[in-house]
């Protein structure tokens, strides 16, 4: 069953966090809501998981309109940031929690409880309090607890933002199997991009309280649409483009009308010999090395700084020394109707 | 430096030993006689407090203290419960919110002789009679900032995230309140419940307005202390700080490791 | 959710109806109370300005408030004097020490007030211990009865029982400011007197000042303490409206009295309210 966002609009006072919103999340995806704070992201979960109502549009689920029903209604099941685990509760009773509120009691309550708690890896902490697990164990009580109450879609509001960076990638790879095995639809709220792009199906990234593009990760990165995403999806450069296709390095090989942003990838970008038709003499001003790669930073006579990266240690140019970039026509993505910057 | 700052640490330890000494001294003299201002040592015994308890009116005193304690304790709880969960709720209306505050901290923070008249003409004037029900009413609006006050600042920290993954998980409004929120607030309830007790039980000002015949312990106490210093009175004193003694030792466990937040 | 919404209505309007009745009616009576009148012993419920013609024109009244005034200042200017020296004292001691002198600093306020009072009478009397100490070391031959039944009395009885406040509110205030800022003075060569001048009373003062505010508003307005142990002399201006609504009974009166202390309480409050929230303690943003 899908779940379908229809011009939902949320607003405080008079300013719009949430403006026209139409999304479609489709039913098993792996759906990741991206975008700065203040961006919106996790005002829309809230809508979705029913703690804000929406001040505009519908929330359908399947044939379903479920944008009046309140939260303790709505089939979706929410992974806290924070994870709100009840502190005065074991780990056991924590899990059990949604089930008793259906009404479940005794053997069959134990037994799913427990069957939960051991797919999380926690059987030897079942009798522990909150206060006595660590970032990580508690993060999967957060999420046994929502698993084991069977909803059809897994809201996680930034769930992973407290754990450290090993830690965090050991739960990213959890979260993934788990989405695997359960097949269910998972909708992930984050302002890290990298963790995004490494988990999701499809990502929806969010600017001001509005959808800039939502798509793969691959098409988000090599196919930007807005130069908002162009940018803050990894690291890139961009140009101005008039109505003839010129920029400031020549003339690009597919015109469009209006005025367009060029944009190249620091990794395309070639240094030293080029055929290109689109090249420029620049200064390398800065290295920064990064163990497989080195991201250099050149500045062209106009003052223009260019982002390069190339594998390994990088070549061998010396910081000040002059050398021709080139950019070549089928490494560059153009962002029609991106108005000048 | 190093004199003035010998002279300041003696200031201080001297104030905090008499904050003590004076009261400790009304202690001692409820065991011995005292004949012209001199403690005699040789007679010490438990007389007075014989004395005491065979004093009717003491009797009816310590009953009222103890009814109108309870009362108004259970009341101010359920009110300071009703209260600041109402004014913590996201949807509660920020005027709402700063007229309830202002409204329950006002009785608390006028001079209590202002309290205690308002409540008095307007008992008058609506016909409500002085005496132990008046008071319980009057202990009730003066507490109630103590109550409320704890509440509050233990609702503001509390992750509103908890409420909603109760509600997530399919939990209505009562088994929220019941099994997530009032577990929550068991020490801040338990906190207000003993201060309010103790404040109530030794309330003076306030309850001297609308007491009439009631009479609750520090108000008799008020009464026989108009006529001299005995070791009759000293020994009800000291009875009336065993209470208090009780109560703080009850708030000292339950609070023990974390003094820290006593002080807020 | 038409039931939820009902449910909040009615605890909506319990609430307020209990403030209405409990605290908002009364001060409405009190204040309207003071424009009543008193006949052959009873309340003359006619509107008029007569008892603040009275207030206002009286100088017996003006005398005594600015007595009581002069006191409560006096009392408050001593409480927070000596509750920032305790509190500093205690804020020094190891945690375990701390903690267990600021909680028996934090008892008396749970004990009676009228305990308080006496304890001062049993110190201060002719029998008190005050001067049988003084006969002991040898400096008077026969009690002095100078001790009780004045102004004097009044005040260490006040201080006595409301330093406590003081104390507590500084040492919260002090306890807030990070060792490293202390630290990050000296670092920069500030000495113990520029650091308390400049970084420690700034930062607790916020804190302080509310219990300033508490010794003030209780002293001015006190009249158990004037009544026990003030003696003739010790007419203060609570104990002016409290003697109203004894033998004198004019309620009225009293409560014009009281609209006096209760604008001067109000003015006390909200200067504390403003000095205790300043522009450095405030989040940015709405």
């Amino acid at each position: 069953m899908d779940l379908i966002l229809d011009e939902l609009g949320k607003c405080y006072g008079s300013t719009w966090v949430l403006k026209q919103i139409n999304l479609t999340i489709g039913s098993g995806a792996f759906f990741s809501l991206l975008g700065a704070s203040g961006s919106g992201k996790t005002t829309l979960l809230k809508a979705i998981a029913g703690i804000e109502m929406p001040d505009q549009g519908r929330i359908v689920h399947g044939e379903t309109d479920i944008t009046s029903h309140p939260m303790e209604k709505r089939p979706f099941n929410t992974v806290f940031q924070g994870y709100a685990l009840f502190p005065h509760m074991t780990v056991f009773d924590n899990v059990a929690f949604g089930l008793r509120v259906k009404g479940q009691r005794g053997g069959v309550l134990k037994k799913s409880v427990t069957e939960m708690i051991d797919r999380v890896g926690l059987s030897d902490r079942i009798h522990a309090f909150p206060a006595q697990l660590s970032g990580g164990q508690k993060q999967r009580v957060a999420i046994a607890r929502v698993l084991v109450c069977e909803p059809r879609v897994i809201l996680l509001d930034e769930p992973l933002s407290a754990l450290d960076a090993v830690l965090r990638g050991q739960m990213q790879r959890f979260l993934k199997e788990l989405h695997r095995d359960l097949g269910l639809t998972f909708v992930f709220v984050t302002h890290d991009q990298d963790e995004a792009i490494s988990l999701s199906d499809r990502i929806c990234i969010l600017n001001q309280g509005r959808i800039e593009q939502v798509d793969t990760p691959d098409a988000l990165y090599h196919a930007p649409r807005t130069t908002f995403v162009a940018e803050f999806i990894g690291l890139n450069n961009l140009f101005q483009m008039d109505d003839n296709g010129d920029t400031e390095f020549g003339r690009a090989a597919t015109p469009h009308s209006g005025s367009n942003v060029l944009t190249i990838r620091p990794e395309s970008v070639q240094v030293g010999e080029t055929h290109a038709r689109l090249k420029s003499r620049a200064v390398l001003t800065d290295r920064r090395f990064h163990g497989d790669n080195t991201l250099l930073t050149f500045r062209t006579a106009t003052g223009r700084e260019i982002l390069v990266r190339r594998p390994g240690r990088g070549d061998t140019i010396e910081l000040g020394e002059e050398t021709i970039l080139g950019f070549p026509d089928c490494d560059c993505t153009v962002i029609p109707g991106a108005g000048p910057r | 430096m190093k004199p003035v700052r010998t002279l300041l640490n003696i200031i201080a330890v001297l104030t905090v030993f008499l904050l003590y000494a004076p009261i400790f001294l009304v202690v001692l003299t409820s065991f011995f006689s005292v004949r012209r201002g001199k403690i005699i040592w040789e007679s010490f015994s438990f007389n007075w407090y014989a004395k005491l308890f065979s004093n009717a009116e003491i009797g009816a005193a310590v009953l009222s203290s103890i009814k109108v304690g309870i009362v108004a304790v259970t009341a101010t709880l359920v009110l300071s419960l009703a209260m600041s969960i109402y004014t913590s709720r996201a949807r509660t209306p920020r005027w709402e919110r700063t007229t309830i505050s202002a409204l329950v901290f006002l009785p608390f923070l006028l001079p209590p002789i202002i309290t205690g008249m308002a409540l008095l003409v307007t008992m008058k004037e609506v016909g409500i009679a002085r005496g132990v029900n008046a008071v319980i009413l009057g202990h009730v609006v003066f507490v109630l900032a103590i109550g409320f006050r704890t509440l509050q600042t233990r609702l503001s920290m509390l992750d509103p995230a908890l409420v909603w993954a109760a509600r997530d998980l399919g939990a209505g409004p009562w088994r929220c309140f019941f099994q997530v929120l009032l577990p929550q607030l068991a020490m801040p309830l338990a906190t207000s419940a003993i201060m309010s007790l103790a404040i109530s039980f030794d309330e003076t000002m306030i309850t001297l307005f609308i007491v009439g015949d009631g009479m609750t312990l520090p108000i008799r106490l008020y009464g026989m202390m108009r006529y001299g210093f005995t070791p009759e009175i000293s020994a009800l004193v000291t009875l009336v700080l065993l209470v208090t003694a009780i109560l703080t030792g009850a708030l000292a466990i339950l609070y023990r490791g974390r003094t820290a937040s006593i002080a807020e | 959710m038409t039931a939820h919404w009902f449910s909040v209505a009615i605890w909506r309007v319990s609430i307020w109806a209990f403030l209405l009745m409990a605290v908002l009616i009364p001060i409405a009576a009190f204040l309207v109370y003071g424009f009543f009148g008193v006949e052959g012993g009873s309340i003359v419920h006619a509107l008029s300005l007569d008892n603040y013609v009275e207030v206002a024109s009286d100088p017996v009244y003006r005398k005594v408030l600015g007595k009581t005034l002069r006191i409560a200042v006096e009392v408050s200017i001593l409480c927070f004097v000596t509750g920032y020296i305790v509190a500093v004292f205690i804020n020094r001691q190891r945690p375990a020490l701390k903690y267990t002198l600021i909680f028996a600093v934090a008892i008396p306020l749970m004990m009676s007030y009228v305990i308080k009072i006496y304890s001062m009478r049993g110190l201060l009397g002719h029998t008190g211990f005050l001067n049988q100490f003084l006969i002991w070391i040898g400096l008077i031959d026969e009690p002095l009865s100078v001790f009780l039944f004045n102004l004097t009395a009044v005040r260490m009885t006040l201080v006595f029982a409301l330093v406590p406040f003081s104390i507590l509110t500084t040492f919260v205030g002090l306890e807030r400011i990070p060792d490293a800022t202390i630290n990050a003075a000296r670092d920069l060569g500030a000495g113990p007197i520029r650091i308390f001048w400049t970084i420690v009373l700034p930062l607790s003062f916020p804190s302080a000042v509310v219990g300033v505010m508490f010794t003030f508003v209780l002293s001015v307005g006190d009249f158990l303490a004037p009544e026990l142990v003030g003696g003739v002399n010790g007419l203060t201006y609570g104990r002016l409206i409290f003697s109203q609504f004894g033998i004198a009974f004019n309620w009225p009166l009293g409560a014009a009295l009281s609209l006096v202390l209760m604008v001067l309480s109000f003015a006390v409050i909200a200067v504390a309210g403003k000095l205790s929230n300043p522009r450095w303690l405030r989040r940015e943003g709405p």
